[in-house]
């Protein structure tokens, strides 16, 4: 009860210290500031443009045989300008001009139109759109008059019929859950990775080179203890990382929840929890090599310089998770970190498999364990803490 | 009081390898007595005050404080010091209250009693107008009167200060001796290196010379001065040490 008693007092005076730091505060919580705005301007400037094209209208150049049916429909399109090239060659640069150009010919009694544009200039693309899906249409209206002249046309349209029975009652929910069960749990883990990379440092070397720990070493307070109360300060921030990230993409869900009216968001406290229960499991994984590598560096710069290269690897893990293709199976369930995110994404769904569940766990607690043990024999070493210093 | 017997410290480095910063070294310190360890930089001091205040482990021998092992009753040992050195900083987002408190708990210490030694180290130390101010924003005496007021909290038995006036201005300096001597009134034990030969002539009741992780010498001054026939502690410390050491180490 003791060392409880102390490992909390730690974490507590930890929190306050961080608490009081701006500029730890400004890194974790910078995100519910930036994201949305980011987004706003993000959303803004891609509305003004896609808006801006589609009032634009493509000016095509129209070169000899053009059927007069589809001739036809390109004048009726208010968004189409038609130029009409009488005797003048089609010219390869053309963009001072027209968007695009269009040459027709009959070729042993088939109709046949060339397209030309820019598929690097959107006005140009546009433009070889608009024409193209009235070609489509004549073509297809065509089509139908020549079948329905010799009465096949039942006979060629139903030949083969497909229909899609969606197993679960809301098939585009699922299919958006699916985003959301992959985006949600890698941002918290990525989030919460990065707060816990920041933290680690700080709470290791950081305290080296501060030369407080001589301090809290003569007290009557065990090694293990003080580490400990460390780790659950580390812990404590990657979570409130994690979760800060996702208050600050929330507006996009909530997006995502008014636009759609098939998609209803009920994230109920079974699902918060689990996801809280295994993002705590993943940040103790997280915090313990950081911390260990921590106390190996004498400086704050040179722990962020090793914590570094961990964090690589740790990102990686989390990227697996979202490769496409990526599921649950005997191999992913073994890759720390994946693992996690993959039951996340799982729970997101509805599917919550125990078995799973403790086997990920257990992996994860399993390393972490290990990182312990790795991180309270650095604290407990006089060389690894003292090393430089022979007074 | 303290005993300290046949303590070794072996320490590795590239350039050197295995060497011993310590080397055999044995003495006692009475109750109520301040002895002062006296030596160069990098004579072993700050290694043997650690492994006294059970901060580091010995290679071998033993210290008893207080009756109780260093290394095997470690936290009793903690119990009855307070260490104090220029490396034991405090924590800059905490005021001087905070501070205390927050040692005050990991002593075990009750609420109550923490609050009403809090009152009398403030008043003590004339440290009302700073209390509740960050440290970081605290001036280098004001952070000297912190750090004194943490060792303070649990009113302990021995004083171990390794260099507690190192790099501190003349000021800053007679807080932590006027301390001392405080303390020293109050029965308290106090054992502190320092290299700075007046510092150890002025408040020790007898002194260890320490060079090269050797003890070499321990005794009152009187006791030092007849042994060596020399005058003053500096002229004592350099007649016992090789005479080829740069004197300008010795200050």
């Amino acid at each position: 009860m003791i060392g409880l008693s102390n490992t909390l007092i730690i974490w507590k005076k930890e929190m306050i210290a961080l608490f009081r730091d701006k500029k730890a505060l400004l890194t974790i919580f910078l995100p519910i500031l930036i994201y949305p705005l980011l987004i706003i301007i993000f959303m803004g400037f891609v509305n003004i443009v896609q808006s801006n094209l589609n009032q634009k209208v493509s000016t095509v150049a129209v070169k000899q045989y053009i059927a007069d049916e589809l001739l036809h429909k390109l004048e009726e399109d208010e968004k189409i300008q038609l130029i009409e090239l009488q005797g003048a060659e089609l010219v390869k640069e053309f963009e001072d001009q027209h968007d695009a150009q269009i040459k027709g010919s009959i070729d042993e009694g088939i109709e046949k139109y060339t397209l030309y544009f820019n598929r690097t200039i959107d006005t140009s693309q546009r433009a070889a759109m608009r024409v193209q899906r009235h070609i489509i249409e004549y073509e297809e209206e065509i089509r139908e008059k020549n079948l329905d002249k010799i009465g096949m046309s039942d006979q060629i349209n139903n030949i083969v019929q497909i229909e899609h029975i969606e197993l679960t009652d809301d098939g585009e929910s699922r299919s958006i859950y699916m985003i959301l069960g992959m985006l949600i749990p890698f941002i918290i883990v990525i989030y919460g990775i990065s707060g816990t990379y920041t933290i680690a440092s700080d709470l290791s070397a950081g305290e080296k080179e501060r030369n407080t720990l001589e301090t809290i070493f003569s007290i009557p307070i065990k090694r293990f203890h003080i580490i400990i109360g460390k780790l659950l300060a580390c812990v404590t921030v990657g979570i409130i990382s994690g979760m800060v990230n996702i208050l600050a993409i929330f507006p996009i869900v909530y997006g995502i929840t008014v636009n759609i009216p098939e998609f209803q968001v009920s994230i109920s406290l079974s699902l918060f929890l689990f996801l809280l229960i295994v993002l705590v499991v993943l940040m103790v994984l997280t915090s313990t090599f950081f911390i260990g590598l921590g106390l190996l560096a004498k400086t704050y710069q040179e722990s962020q310089n090793y914590g570094s290269v961990l964090l690589i690897l740790f990102m990686a893990l989390s990227y697996i998770a979202i490769l496409p293709a990526i599921e649950i199976s005997t191999v992913t369930l073994m890759i720390p970190i994946t693992n996690g995110i993959l039951i996340m994404r799982e729970a997101f769904l509805g599917n919550y498999t125990v078995l799973n569940t403790l086997y990920v766990l257990s992996i994860n607690l399993g390393l972490a364990g290990i990182g312990v043990f790795i991180m309270n024999y650095l604290f407990k070493s006089d060389r690894v803490i003292f090393g430089g210093e022979k007074g | 009081m303290i005993e300290v017997n046949q303590i070794k410290k072996k320490f590795y480095d590239k350039k050197n390898g295995n060497f011993y910063a310590l080397k055999d070294i044995s003495f006692t310190v009475n109750k109520g007595e301040i002895f002062g360890l006296l030596g160069p930089n990098g004579a072993g001091k700050t290694t043997l005050l650690r492994i006294m205040a059970s901060i580091m482990q010995a290679t071998s021998g033993h210290v008893k404080v207080n009756g109780y092992d260093s290394k095997n009753e470690a936290e009793a040992v903690k119990k009855s010091i307070a260490f104090l050195s220029g490396n034991t900083k405090l924590y800059k987002k905490l005021t001087p209250v905070e501070t205390m408190r927050f040692f005050g708990k990991l002593y075990g210490i009750d609420k109550q009693l923490i609050e009403k030694r809090i009152d009398t180290i403030l008043n003590t130390l004339d440290m009302y107008s700073f209390k509740d101010r960050v440290i970081e924003k605290l001036s280098t005496g004001q952070v000297q009167k912190t750090s004194i007021a943490r060792c303070m909290i649990h009113d302990p038995q021995i004083y171990i200060l390794d260099e507690p006036t190192l790099g501190l201005d003349i000021l800053t300096s007679r807080t932590i001796i006027d301390f001392i001597q405080t303390e020293k009134t109050r029965g308290k034990t106090i054992i502190f290196s320092t290299h700075y030969m007046e510092e150890a002539d002025t408040l020790c009741d007898r002194i260890g010379l320490i060079h090269e992780g050797d003890l070499i010498e321990t005794g009152t001054l009187e006791e030092l001065k007849l042994k060596t026939g020399k005058g003053n502690i500096r002229e004592i410390f350099l007649s016992y040490i090789d005479r080829s050491e740069p004197f300008d180490r010795i200050k």
